[in-house]
């Protein structure tokens, strides 16, 4: 007998017996029920479970396709920037300069490989100088992104909230490091700094941060004379806990567009640094240097201009649209 | 004025620091493959009507490319400003059309035996632009007030050497009033020189020579704001200055009272703009706001193809070279840095990178000043081949490899920093270098070390590099002016370099009368260099401009870097 | 509120002098010398002009030397030009500012318009056309975009056309000015539309909107009495400092389009070791910063009446 037919028989058995009470009524008595006592932790539970802030936020930016899509195209980004120089038969440095200035899908006479988007003034490969770039160029966007973040949200916060004196010291040591000439500080940075990322990444955190934090504390002047801080301040809550749980997220959404819009800014603040020399060392590129040379010959050469630029502005616009979902995804007045 | 090139600028044509002392013709003989022509504007008028200029029909626009930085002629030392001193003041000699020095604000002249005596007869009649006479008193108080130490001008050093008693008076050691000058009356004026310079009459078209009128010179502030403003100037040349406008234009107009005037500057007004800008220029010229504008190679080639323009091309005096460290181990081996030069594929260079019609340096010296026998370029070319650029890598491996082995090193100890200026030309021209060396020669470890103009002179002068790549251009007309620079301790020779026998040579050049034996002398230094290199000579520049359909006759060259007194409008 | 503006205004005049002292000792530990050129210059003739202009003495000395010549209102004379810096600044800051001016008037105008437009039609073509525009504003910088301008309107335009609308240098005429500041306001005002438009959304989304269309108000006058007034507080406080960093120094355009204003000065001020032009354009840059901000802190209690200002406290 096989596993099925018993299992119809005990099923066809339970089922006879079921009938066989019904015939037979059968009236319950006290007895039958028993008090179990209340539970004490499931009177309170709450049926659907707890999301908390970020959870929910994660949770409504995953559910959004545009963000998903400029997920994608940053992550392609990001991957093309690792593995095309890693992949490509021609090398960043590597020049041939007998056919320099060369346009999109020329095959290289000395290799017989093709170079896909031309080759720049010195005959060198642009499709791996573009990537090599965007290493560079990326991450700059992303050491400053963390910049802002950290230093101009801190510094912002601290300020705005407590106000008075401290607001008063703090915002006029930001208005003093904006106004000392930018090029002082960079030839100074460069008698003791050897050109290159961390350079760079100096160069920038050392006034990249001021915006952001002007900005930052200007919102937050604008929030905490509202109900739920003094609601908070009433409970007892600590300064600490009133400016990340309270301001922060209220004010995220402008400091998203901020920090997205700042990311071509920093992008071509390197390109300014590698013309005086601190920015990126001879012969590696970055976007905004290759942005920055083909000016000078794009009435003849518009393809070395428009390469970079797009790429710039495709990453803008991955960053932005991103921005702009966690911006729906953070903002707790849209929360449901 | 010794003033190397800062290449940035340079090649964008903005602010360039190099301007020439007097000269004669410099037809650039001995510049083979390019078809240089100092002078006159070639003419291609292929397309012609595609460009008529400005609309102006008695004026012309033209690009000076920077705001005149020192106007005062007894202090300037940039070919900016000198582009406009030229056409507003005039000294005893000027220079033609072909360089050549003829008698300015002097009716004639005499030298003596010794050539240390110069006597000049002045024209009389001239006028100084607030109606004082030109007389022999304003040419004394003109040199007296460059030499004296208030004036504190770049040049003083440059011109004591030439003067009499000149180098006591600046220094403060003895009254101006000693300098060998004087004026036995109201139309003669004599010079007295320390050694005989073939090149003097040149010199004096230079503007620390020009005339001062005392009272205008006082009237406008003396040596503190003296050439600051248009109204603080009194000048006394073929045109005067009319309007300026700081970073903006500066307006010339003709001096009817000229005594020329009949026959030079036929143009009524010109018009300087200060745009440094290249693409901006180009687009100017374009569209019939400028006449005259200076291209970068890619726009040479653009032009060229395009073929509708009137192209000129001229040796701006530049010779473009390294400066070896030869403090450096590995680079105090002369083989090494014979290997580094012969390293670079020069042809190359010229065809793909530069891309214009510079011409590879066969010795230090270029065409473009006069040898013994006055012709223009007879001195590099008596010079000949000193410099191997026949890309033979194998052997430049082979040299470099030898010369390490010597110094018991090999070529992965070889470290070496190219130090230049900030930009795009220096930052490409240093990229190819680099990988030159480093496919040619193996050389992994080359490092472009780029510094702006005034701490890449800190670098230099303390000896903070491998290699310098720069530029330098001639003060005056003559070998001497490139060749002192590698003295021992001289004030431009960062190199470290020193060497008894070649101080002797150039030492030895400034006493001697006769003029071939003093080129042999050069010829010897100059082989010197060569042979010795603490300096790599790359290439020579030639510099290309664009002229408008209506303008004609631009004089261009390495000691005129702009003259429009012999250009007309047609 | 007087008091609270008294006590700012010191704030103000201390912040410019520690700018002024910092800027002075660190320019002076730059590396070079201003009367230092390629070609070697004699010693004689370099004390003698550093004699001339007071840089013999020690760093400190010649701080409080150049501090008290400025309260006497003398900001010295350019050791480059050898022109009074007063005179320089006050020749050449008017181009920098008429120019800054039209840019910011542009910038703001047209940014606020695009960025409330984009979140009140959030979702449709209009709001997806002004982020295009905001995204390529702010990606591609004002050297791009000039250049871009001047070779296709000002070059090409001219010869497909053969009429000069746009001259390709010059500041004389309208058309003249207008590619220059829109060159140079294109990216303030991409960055301004982004922001507001996100200010707009949080606005739109609060109490006080959502009774205000319960109350049957129409959408333009909510917008209008409601939105603006609020949304626009973050594009004032990021207004200041550029409205100092337009207004005082659009080098890069000023230098494409060949306009005599302040930011060629600034810039070759710094590259030739002009250390009086350095000191006196940064002195009164940091001023314009300074008082720009001032401005702004004080608006923020115009326009947001919930703001106290700090001093009503006490």
């Amino acid at each position: 007998m096989s596993k099925k037919e018993k299992e119809l028989q005990a099923a066809k058995a339970a089922q006879e017996a079921k009938y066989a009470a019904a015939a037979a009524p059968y009236t319950p008595t006290a007895e039958d029920f028993t008090w179990i006592g209340s539970d004490a932790s499931s009177r309170e539970a709450i049926a659907r479970p707890s999301i908390s802030f970020w959870h929910d936020a994660m949770r409504r930016l995953f559910k959004n396709k545009v963000a998903i899509v400029c997920m994608f195209v940053l992550v392609a980004i990001i991957l093309m920037a690792i593995f095309v120089p890693m992949f490509s038969p021609f090398t960043y440095n590597e020049q041939h300069v007998t056919h320099g200035n060369a346009p999109m899908f020329t095959v290289c006479e000395d290799t017989g490989h093709m170079h896909l988007c031309g080759t720049d003034n010195l005959g060198r490969d642009l499709f791996v100088r573009l990537w090599e770039g965007a290493r560079v160029s990326l991450t700059i966007a992303f050491v400053a992104v963390i910049v802002n973040c950290v230093v101009g949200l801190t510094y912002g916060g601290v300020s705005g909230y407590f106000g008075g004196w401290v607001d008063n010291i703090m915002m006029r040591i930001v208005e003093v490091i904006n106004g000392i000439p930018y090029m002082i500080v960079v030839i100074l940075l460069m008698m003791i700094l050897k050109p290159g990322m961390g350079a760079i990444i100096i160069a920038y955190s050392l006034v990249g941060w001021t915006g952001m934090a002007r900005l930052v504390r200007g919102q937050i002047v604008g929030l905490k004379e509202q109900e739920f801080v003094i609601a908070a301040k009433a409970m007892g809550a600590k300064p600490s806990r009133i400016i990340t749980k309270h301001l922060l997220p209220n004010i995220l959404s402008v400091v998203i567009v901020n920090i997205t819009l700042s990311i071509p800014g920093v992008i071509f603040s390197e390109a300014f640094l590698s013309f005086i020399g601190l920015g990126v060392p001879i012969p590696m590129s970055s976007w905004g240097t290759l942005a920055n040379d083909a000016i000078l010959v794009f009435r003849t050469y518009p393809m070395q201009l428009f390469l970079p630029s797009i790429c710039i502005c495709l990453t803008m616009l991955g960053f932005n649209l991103l921005g702009d979902a966690l911006r729906d995804a953070f903002d707790p007045k849209l929360r449901r | 004025m010794k003033k190397a090139l800062a290449l940035v600028l340079a090649l964008t044509l903005s602010l360039s620091l190099v301007a020439c002392g007097g000269g004669a013709s410099s037809s650039a003989a001995g510049s083979t493959a390019s078809g240089t022509t100092s002078g006159s504007t070639t003419a291609e008028p292929a397309g012609a009507g595609l460009y008529p200029g400005t609309a102006d029909p008695e004026g012309i626009t033209v690009n000076l490319a920077s705001e005149p930085p020192d106007m005062n002629p007894l202090t300037t030392t940039d070919s900016t400003s000198m582009n406009v001193l030229r056409h507003i003041y005039q000294g005893m000699m000027y220079l033609d059309a072909e360089d050549n020095a003829v008698p300015g604000v002097a009716e004639s002249y005499e030298v003596s035996e010794d050539g240390l005596t110069y006597t000049f007869k002045l024209k009389e009649g001239l006028t100084w632009s607030n109606g004082e006479p030109v007389t022999s008193a304003d040419f004394v108080f003109g040199l007296r007030t460059f030499f004296s130490p208030e004036t504190a001008g770049d040049y003083q050093s440059t011109w004591a050497t030439l003067i009499q008693g000149a180098e006591a008076a600046y220094k403060g050691q003895a009254p101006v009033e000693e300098i060998g000058i004087e004026a036995p009356d109201e139309y003669t004026v004599v010079y007295h020189l320390n050694n005989p310079a073939p090149y003097f009459l040149s010199v004096l078209a230079f503007p620390s020579f020009f005339p001062m009128n005392e009272k205008g010179w006082n009237d406008c502030g003396g040596v503190e704001t003296y050439g600051t403003e248009a109204d603080k100037m009194v000048t006394n040349g073929a045109y005067t200055i009319s309007e300026w406008l700081h970073q903006d234009h500066l307006t010339l107009t003709k001096n009817d009272s000229y005594w020329n005037a009949a026959e030079e500057a036929q143009i009524k007004t010109i018009t300087f703009r200060m745009i440094d800008d290249t693409n901006t220029a180009m687009n100017g010229f374009m569209t019939g706001e400028l006449d005259m504008i200076g291209l970068s190679g890619q726009q040479k080639v653009d032009l060229e193809t395009e073929g509708a323009a009137k192209l000129g091309q001229y040796l701006d005096g530049g010779v473009w070279y390294f400066e070896y460290n030869v403090t450096q181990p590995g680079l105090n081996n002369a083989k090494v840095r014979k290997a580094l030069t012969m390293g670079i594929d020069i042809p190359s260079l010229m065809e793909n990178v530069v891309k214009n019609d510079s011409v590879a340096a066969n010795c230090f010296t270029p065409p473009c000043v006069k040898g013994a026998d006055g012709e223009t370029g007879s001195f590099n070319a008596a010079a000949g081949d000193l410099i191997d650029h026949s890309s033979d890598f194998e052997a430049a491996k082979a040299l470099l490899e030898e010369g390490l082995a010597e110094e018991g090193m090999t070529v992965d100890d070889l470290e070496i920093t190219i130090l230049t200026d900030t930009g795009d030309t220096a930052a490409t021209q240093c990229a190819f270098y680099q990988e030159q060396w480093r496919t040619n020669l193996g050389i992994e470890n080359v490092n472009v070390d780029q510094q702006e103009f005034q701490s890449r002179l800190d670098k230099m002068s303390n000896h903070d590099f491998s290699v310098v790549f720069a530029g330098w251009s001639c003060d005056y007309n003559d070998p001497n002016s490139y060749l002192d620079l590698w003295i021992t301790g001289g004030g431009n020779n960062h190199t470290g370099w020193s060497n008894a026998e070649y101080d002797e040579l150039i030492n030895a050049a400034a006493q001697e009368p006769d003029a071939a034996a003093r080129e042999e002398l050069l010829l010897a230094a100059d082989k010197m260099v060569c042979e010795e290199q603490p300096v790599g000579p790359l290439y020579y520049r030639v510099r290309d401009y664009a002229c408008s359909d209506k303008l004609e006759g631009a004089v261009r060259s390495a000691f005129q870097d702009m003259n429009f007194l012999y250009a007309s409008i047609v | 509120m007087a008091r609270y503006v008294g006590k700012r205004v010191l704030y103000a005049f201390l912040t410019i002098v520690v700018l002024a002292a910092l800027t002075f000792f660190m320019m002076h530990l730059l590396p070079g010398d201003p009367f230092i050129g390629e070609k070697a210059v004699d010693e004689s003739t370099l004390e003698m002009l550093r004699a001339r202009y007071g840089l013999d003495k020690p760093v400190w000395q010649q701080f409080l030397n150049y501090m008290i010549n400025v309260f006497r209102g003398d900001l010295g004379v350019s050791t480059q030009y050898k022109r009074p810096v007063l005179t320089i600044i006050a020749e050449s800051f008017p181009y920098s500012f008429e120019l800054g001016i039209r840019a910011l008037i542009f910038a703001s105008v047209a940014g606020v318009l695009l960025g409330i437009l984009a979140a009140v039609k959030r979702g449709t073509a209009w709001d997806t056309g002004s982020m295009l525009v905001a995204m390529i504003g702010v990606s591609v910088p004002s050297f791009i975009v000039g250049a871009l301008l001047q070779y296709f309107l000002g070059l090409k335009l001219f010869q497909w056309t053969g009429m000069r609308i746009f001259p390709i240098t010059g500041w004389d005429t309208e058309l003249s000015k207008l590619l220059p500041a829109f060159a140079l306001s294109f990216s303030t005002m991409a960055s301004l539309s982004r922001l507001m438009r996100s200010s707009t959304l949080d606005v739109l989304s609060s109490d006080y909107v959502k009774t205000a269309k319960a109350k049957g108000l129409s959408q333009g006058k909510i917008v209008r009495r409601h939105v603006v007034r609020n949304a626009i507080m973050p594009i004032v406080t990021v207004l200041g400092p550029q409205a100092a960093a337009i207004l005082t120094g659009a080098f890069v355009v000023e230098k494409i389009f060949n306009i005599p204003g302040m930011g060629r000065f600034f810039v070759n001020s710094i590259n030739s070791r002009d250390y009086t032009l350095i000191a006196g354009t940064t002195l009164f840059y940091g001023a314009f910063l300074v008082i720009a901000n001032l401005v702004v802190d004080l608006l923020y209690g115009v326009i947001d009446p919930r703001i106290r200002l700090a001093g009503r406290k006490e």
